[in-house]
């Protein structure tokens, strides 16, 4: 395998040129697992599986290595997207098979208000959670990265912010409007 | 929506910022000020999309599904035959009135609740027609009664709004009203029974609430509880479910908290009366500790799925804060194995009915002993081995030693089950095992500690002082201290071990089994690696034990092993090498060669072959093991066998298949013990050896770079094993020519050592490597006076290791004075060398300093002898003549 730490430096860089490189080592991974994966789970707990899609092809694709935490960060930053394109890909083909068949659903709630005894989830589909995603990275680039961290691999807003080094209280402004603007496009359907 | 572009998003966003800070109040004069009433609109619309989502708005004690973007009603609007009088709550899902019919000669008033729109379908109608003759059958006085439900077109008439009419009450959510009341144990208990009651009623009409949590749950003035919204989430849900399958609709909604749900329920498997009673546990469970049975907050919506599906609530006993009016005391017992047993993750272990929930509440208000047996510790145990069985393999050892330990006795307690008293003293014990192990593990437990990984070291020094607070039988009590001693000697913690088997058990041990017996003195034999005659002694003190015993039991196999092991020692390893063959035939054919027993036996037996030279006898044992292991699924005794070979294959240079057989080590070891593991620094050790020996230096630094680095988190910085580490490094950094480099390793290395062993073997090696880099930094001078200690230190020490060690030294030292022109010191020297390889050796070292000093010779002679006078020069060249290999 050629080295993906270095290629990953190189990404995050700026350097695009890449960027298809990266996708050709990382994608075939992810799929392999998110097949495995979702299979298993019949479509269920479709954002548990994403989050455990990226840390399983990170644990395969990094064995040998000893990533330090940029690597890490780097990694989950492309596989937010990768798997984005993996667990889309998949739901495409599968409602193509089975016509019909119920559309997994995830949550945007993010469950962290403490006091309220009653929480009322609103859900959605990820293939309309992909389409609005790409709405809003047109006009607002950097949130809709924040969505993907979110979602697709399963960062807190800490690690996100680490990530993108800027302040925890700036991701989570970004995470609370896109999250609501979302919401609002997902409603419109 | 309007079409959105950076620009009005920025706008957008910082009004919405500024607004989430504000109250309604405020938020109205915010927007006034804008005077832009598209932006307006559309940030109002994005706080009230934010409020659904984040839950602030959901503040009504009801439970609501409402269209969104619907108009409020106004007070005395017509709603159907009812005619509003005022709206009392908003959850961000929808609304709630309070109305009364139009046509009533008495004032009859209702709640009205305005649910989502459903397309233009005409199912919602259908269903509640359905529906509707069950759920007004439903006349209980703790449930609000339905009165009526349908569906109303919209304004546009494109579309449709349910609507559900009931009984109004006017009352508190159950936990608000406990908590102003100050209300005691018995009080809530009083509640909860009297929800138990309309809870089973409604079931025996088998109709399911399936969305059961204090916001549903009201309790008026006179103390009466009333559940809310009964059998409205099923037909809401199916139609949901049918909508979606035909409609495709993006915007559906969830007809139940997460918070309260039952694991299958998350899972969208068949909700039937077992969620409820999940939830009714998780009702008491809030209702006696004032704390949700999970902690759900700041979670994303992945780890919230992971934490109903796998985190087990702690026992209710533990959560209860100071001043809360329920006692831990209280609590801990009848109460903790009650609502746990209603929270079980898998439905069927559950309570079977709410009447069997209800019977044990009741016996426990009355004092009477409840149902459920004692098993709420194994139980918690079973789930965390369950949960922990790959991330912490570290500890999975560890919690395989413990749990056999109390398999064990539970089978023992099966075997007395007749003998009544009997039983329970032995349940009894089984239950204390399980505790003290529960407790050490959550002492121990990442959920509840510091998010970090759980270290075995940890768990088992929990274990060992809840060991010594907790009265056990001598029995249990000895097999406990028998599993921790080998699980710290596993981890490397002799000295804990030893102290395990000794503290405060000499006066007691005879009164325990004698299996147990035997078993702690050979472990204690196995523990005294110094002292051969203690050793001799503990070995046979285990075999008087043993003498009732069966050929293949377990205790009798480790004490061949022992005895084996021992006659190895004294010297007698042709003995030892047959009865090692014949015990490992014996176990092969008692337990089948891919047992672990074999496996081990397997092990022993290659120890004794070492000291043979039958590489390949040695490699057909560890073929015929290692021929059916799959190699995915590897255990620590195979990964002995796997390294053995790699080092066989390495000695002999078949690097590839060494190759092939380290990639499976590390592989498996990482899986096995993670990285940070003593195990895994071996593999990398191992690793290091073969790209070392294919002279592949580059890789083999980095390698033994990072077995630096995980010696000084695992051992700590100042350990003799990351000194030798350190020095290993050293020698490579050599061969790279990066001899600065290797200076400062080296001397950190020696800095290690001299704290414990200032002339030690250890001390010398290291400084022999230092002087080899004072060779390569040309510093002649510093390197002499350095090799001249060594020299010293290895005669001092004088042993068949140090020979080829002192060869060598002999040797480095020739070089320099070669360079420096002094010849005669050359040729003492090189004499000197020799005569250190005078013996017989075989290690490769050894071979390695012999071929050396030949070449070395070889090289050099010429040149001596032609600067020497004439008449000594052909003695000369012939006498330290090449060695051969």
């Amino acid at each position: 395998m050629r080295d993906l730490t270095q290629l990953l430096r190189e990404w995050a860089g700026g350097d695009r040129a890449n960027e298809r490189a990266l996708f050709a080592e990382i994608y075939p991974v992810l799929k392999g697992i998110a097949h495995r994966h979702i299979g298993a789970a019949g479509g269920q707990n479709m954002t548990l599986q994403a989050t455990e899609i990226a840390h399983e092809g990170f644990m395969r694709l990094f064995a040998h290595q000893k990533p330090d935490w940029q690597t890490r960060g780097q990694f989950y930053s492309l596989a937010a997207t990768v798997v984005r394109r993996v667990v889309v890909d998949y739901l495409r083909g599968r409602s193509a098979d089975k016509r019909g068949a119920p559309v997994a659903k995830i949550s945007l709630a993010n469950l962290s208000d403490a006091d309220i005894p009653a929480h009322e989830e609103e859900s959605m589909d990820w293939l309309n959670l992909d389409q609005a995603l790409d709405e809003l990275a047109k006009f607002d680039a950097a949130s809709a990265k924040v969505v993907e961290l979110r979602y697709f691999v399963g960062l807190t807003v800490a690690e996100i912010a680490t990530l993108q080094i800027c302040s925890a209280s700036s991701v989570e402004r970004r995470w609370r409007s896109a999250r609501a603007w979302l919401h609002l496009r997902l409603q419109k359907n | 929506m309007e079409s959105m572009n950076p620009k009005r998003w920025t706008q957008a966003q910082q009004l919405f910022e500024q607004a989430l800070k504000l109250d309604e109040l405020a938020r109205d004069q915010l927007f006034a000020a804008t005077g832009d009433a598209e932006l307006n609109t559309l940030v109002r619309r994005m706080l009230a999309a934010d409020a659904d989502v984040s839950g602030h708005a959901i503040v009504s004690a009801t439970h609501v599904f409402a269209e969104k973007e619907c108009t409020e009603l106004a007070a005395g609007e017509r709603f159907g035959a009812y005619r509003v009088i005022e709206f009392i709550a908003a959850g961000g899902m929808g609304q709630v009135y309070r109305a009364e019919r139009v046509d009533d000669l008495v004032r009859h008033q209702v709640a009205i609740k305005l649910l989502a729109g459903f397309g233009g379908s005409n199912q919602l109608k259908k269903r509640f027609d359905v529906e509707r003759r069950i759920l007004a059958r439903l006349v209980h006085p703790g449930i609000a009664r339905f009165v009526d439900a349908g569906s109303i077109p919209t304004d546009d008439g494109r579309s449709h709004r349910a609507y559900v009419v009931m009984e109004l009450v006017e009352g508190q959510a159950i936990t608000r009203y406990c908590r102003e009341y100050n209300s005691n144990l018995k009080q809530r208990l009083q509640l909860f029974v009297q929800i138990l009651d309309a809870v089973e009623y409604a079931h025996g009409q088998l109709i399911v609430h399936r969305d059961i949590k204090p916001g549903n749950v009201l309790v008026d003035a006179q103390g009466n509880a009333k559940l809310l919204d009964f059998g409205i989430a099923k037909p809401l849900s199916d139609i949901d479910d049918s909508l979606r399958a035909g409609e495709h609709t993006a915007t559906t909604m969830r007809t139940f908290s997460v918070r309260y749900a039952a694991p299958e329920q998350i899972r969208g498997e068949t909700v039937g009366v077992a969620c409820d009673i999940y939830a009714l546990g998780g009702l008491l469970y809030e209702l006696l500790t004032g704390k949700t049975a999970l902690e759900l907050d700041d979670l994303t919506w992945a780890k919230t799925l992971a934490t109903l599906e796998h985190e087990l609530p702690l026992p209710l006993s533990q959560r209860i804060s100071e001043n809360w009016p329920v006692t831990r005391r209280e609590l801990a017992g009848d109460l903790d194995r009650i609502v746990l047993h209603a929270l079980k993750k898998s439905s069927r272990e559950r309570y079977l009915s709410v009447a069997d929930f209800r019977s044990d509440v009741k016996r426990f208000l009355n004092g009477e002993t409840i149902s459920l047996r004692s098993t709420v510790v194994s139980y918690r145990l079973r789930k965390f081995v369950q949960r922990y069985q790959l991330p912490v393999a570290l500890a999975g050892a560890l919690i395989f030693g413990l749990l056999s330990a109390s398999l064990l006795l539970w089978q023992q307690q099966q075997r007395v089950e007749k003998e009544r008293d009997l039983a329970k003293l032995e349940q009894a014990r089984a239950e204390a095992i399980n505790q003290l192990l529960v407790d050490a593990f959550r002492a121990a437990d990442p959920s509840q500690n510091r998010g970090d990984k759980v270290s075995a070291r940890e768990i088992l020094d929990q274990a060992s002082l809840q060991l010594a607070n907790t009265a056990l039988d001598i029995n249990a009590n000895v097999s406990m201290r028998i599993t921790l001693a080998e699980t710290y000697q596993s981890l490397g913690l002799s000295q804990k071990a030893k102290d395990i088997l000794t503290f405060d058990l000499q006066a007691k041990l005879e009164s325990a089994a004698p299996n147990l017996q035997a078993q702690v003195w050979q472990r204690r034999a196995l523990l005294e690696d110094s002292d051969v005659a203690l050793r001799a002694q503990f070995i046979a003190q285990a075999r008087s034990l043993l003498k009732k015993e069966s050929a293949t039991s377990a205790a009798v196999l480790t004490q061949r092993q022992l005895e084996i092991g021992q006659l190895s020692q004294q010297g007698q390893k042709e003995q030892a090498l047959a009865l090692a063959k014949a015990l490992d035939q014996e176990t092969i054919s008692a337990y089948g060669i891919t047992s672990p027993q074999a496996l081990r036996t397997g092990l022993l037996l290659l120890d004794e072959m070492v000291s043979f030279e039958r590489d390949q006898e040695v490699l057909d044992i560890i073929n015929s093991r290692l021929g059916k292991a799959d190699l995915d699924t590897l255990q620590p005794e195979h990964l002995k066998l796997l390294r053995q070979r790699a080092v066989l294959h390495i000695d002999v240079g078949r690097f590839a298949q060494a190759q092939v057989d380290v990639d499976h080590v590390l592989t498996s070891t990482v899986r096995l013990y993670g990285t940070e593991h003593r195990s895994y620094v071996s593999a990398l050790y191992l690793s290091g050896v073969l790209l070392g020996r294919q002279k592949k230096h580059a890789q083999s630094e980095s390698i033994k770079l990072e077995i630096v680095r995980l010696l000084e988190l695992l051992e700590g910085p100042s350990s003799t094993t990351v000194g030798m580490a350190l020095n290993n490094l050293a020698g490579t950094q050599i061969e790279l020519n990066k001899a600065e480099l290797a200076e400062k390793t080296i001397l950190r290395a020696i800095k290690i050592a001299e704290i414990e062993w200032p002339k030690g073997g250890i001390t010398t090696t290291f400084r022999h490597t230092y002087a080899n880099a004072l060779i390569a930094l040309k510093k002649n001078t510093l390197a002499l006076a350095e090799l001249e200690s060594v020299i010293e230190n290895y005669q001092a020490l004088h042993s068949s290791t140090t020979s080829a060690a002192l060869a060598e030294v002999y040797l480095a030292r020739a070089k320099i004075w070669m360079e420096l022109g002094e010849f005669e010191k050359v040729r003492a020297d090189i004499a000197n060398a020799k005569k250190s390889l005078g013996g017989v050796g075989h290690s490769e070292q050894f071979r390695n300093a012999t071929r050396d000093l030949a070449a070395f010779t070889a090289l050099v002679m010429p040149t001596i002898a032609a600067q020497d006078n004439g008449a000594a020069k052909t003695q000369d060249v012939r006498d330290p003549s090449p060695a051969t290999k």
